[in-house]
């Protein structure tokens, strides 16, 4: 674990580089006993910043440590995986969703909105408009995203099958469309695209040299606790550098970071699955982090998969075509 | 005294354009061509006059009256939304 004066070299490599904004995240980041220090050596930056938190550790101090660094605090986005303990704590331990709900009151008391991050798995699909209906209660926003299968020690068993996971993109959409602006995430997007290709608003536009939207190591790049640099935090194995040694602009024009973004930028219709699918055109590439550690050309996202969404639950939508 | 941006104010070169972004308020302004050219040229040590006349050697196509209005329409721009001082 890096000292506060290694994060202040790797904040000044980050300044040094024009970096505009950047997200404090974890893990949890308020298990640092030095966060405050840390915090602090961000906000004394040209840079602004939000939290990501499961605000179980936040209290009085912790909710005036965050507001004190407004304005340049841009949000703070807490965890919530259910409606109720039951729900929350069977993804988050025992505890966890009154320690939350504490947290969030300190926040609110200190005039601070958290928004709110919803990882949709098999725990808590079924109950995804009282999640919504309880951030929204408490906070401004809800991103609902599903849980993605890649990353160090997750656990089995949770990601959605095809059927459940158009279910919950089709009610994640619905429950978009009546919090206007309010409810966001992959799960709303996703649906969106269905819905945008079954009006045929979106088929034949598509690029044939187009590859996975991914912003990692583009737009976004992830630093670990140790100063090592990533593309995004679903490919933390995915060492590209590390600072404070060298500067992010070096890392980001490293060979590791150039076969990245080669490999994540190659034409989907290299790959055989992709090239002949009649959904090609209207495909928008998606994450590359659950296809990354399979071998072979990388292949396509299953969470964006038109193909894999429409045959999902629907087989006859899929055999018409 | 020249014209700066302000310690909250970073302003950020891209491959087609820039952008001067104020950390505080979150405000984006995207800039390209002669703005884009202005602000690499705001760095506290030039004032308004100085910077004029590099932009008529860098753009003579333009011509010196245009470039003093666009010159004064953007600093006005970026004075309006906190985005310049005087330093």
């Amino acid at each position: 674990m890096l000292a506060p004066g290694e994060w202040a070299r790797i904040l000044d490599r980050l300044v040094e580089a024009r970096l505009l904004s950047v997200t404090v995240g974890g893990g949890e980041p308020f298990t640092r006993p030095d966060i405050a220090s840390i915090l602090s050596e961000v906000a004394s930056r040209p840079l602004r910043f939000s939290v990501n938190t499961n605000a179980t550790l936040i209290g009085r101090r912790e909710a005036a440590l965050l507001a004190s660094f407004r304005p340049r605090l841009d949000s703070v986005t807490v965890s919530l995986d259910g409606p109720d303990a039951e729900t929350h704590d069977r993804v988050r331990g025992s505890g966890a969703f009154d320690a939350a709900l504490g947290g969030v009151e300190c926040l609110l008391a200190e005039g601070i909105r958290p928004g709110f991050r919803c990882t949709v798995s098999t725990l808590n699909a079924g109950c995804l408009a009282e999640v919504v209906d309880l951030a929204l209660e408490m906070g401004d926003w809800i991103i609902l995203n599903p849980f993605l299968e890649s990353g160090p020690c997750l656990p089995a068993g949770l990601s959605l099958d095809p059927r459940a996971f158009r279910e919950s993109c089709e009610a994640a959409l619905e429950l978009a469309e009546r919090r206007k602006g309010r409810v966001t995430g992959t799960l709303v997007e996703m649906a969106a695209d269905a819905r945008a290709f079954g009006s045929g608003r979106n088929r034949g536009a598509g690029d044939r040299r187009k590859g996975h939207s991914c912003g990692g190591c583009a737009n976004i790049v992830t630093v670990l606790p140790d100063g090592g640099v990533a593309p995004c935090d679903h490919l933390v194995s995915l060492r590209l550098g590390s600072l404070p040694g060298s500067s992010l602009s070096a890392i980001m024009e490293s060979d590791a970071a150039r076969a990245f973004r080669a490999r994540v930028e190659a034409p989907l219709a290299e790959n055989p699955e992709c090239a002949e699918c009649f959904f090609f055109d209207a495909c928008s590439g998606g994450c590359p982090a659950i296809p990354w550690n399979l071998p072979g050309p990388l292949g396509p996202d299953p969470l964006s998969c038109l193909k894999r969404y429409f045959e999902a639950s629907r087989p006859e939508e899929s055999a018409r075509r | 005294m020249g014209l700066g941006f302000p310690g909250n104010v970073v302003f950020r070169e891209e491959p087609e354009g820039g952008i001067v972004f104020n950390v505080d308020t979150g405000e984006m302004r995207f800039v390209e061509g002669v703005a884009r050219g202005i602000c690499r040229l705001i760095d506290r040590r030039r004032k308004r006059n100085e910077i004029l006349s590099e932009l008529e050697a860098r753009y003579p196509e333009i011509g010196s009256v245009r470039l003093a209005e666009d010159l004064d329409d953007f600093l006005s721009a970026l004075r309006a939304s906190s985005m310049l001082e005087d330093s």
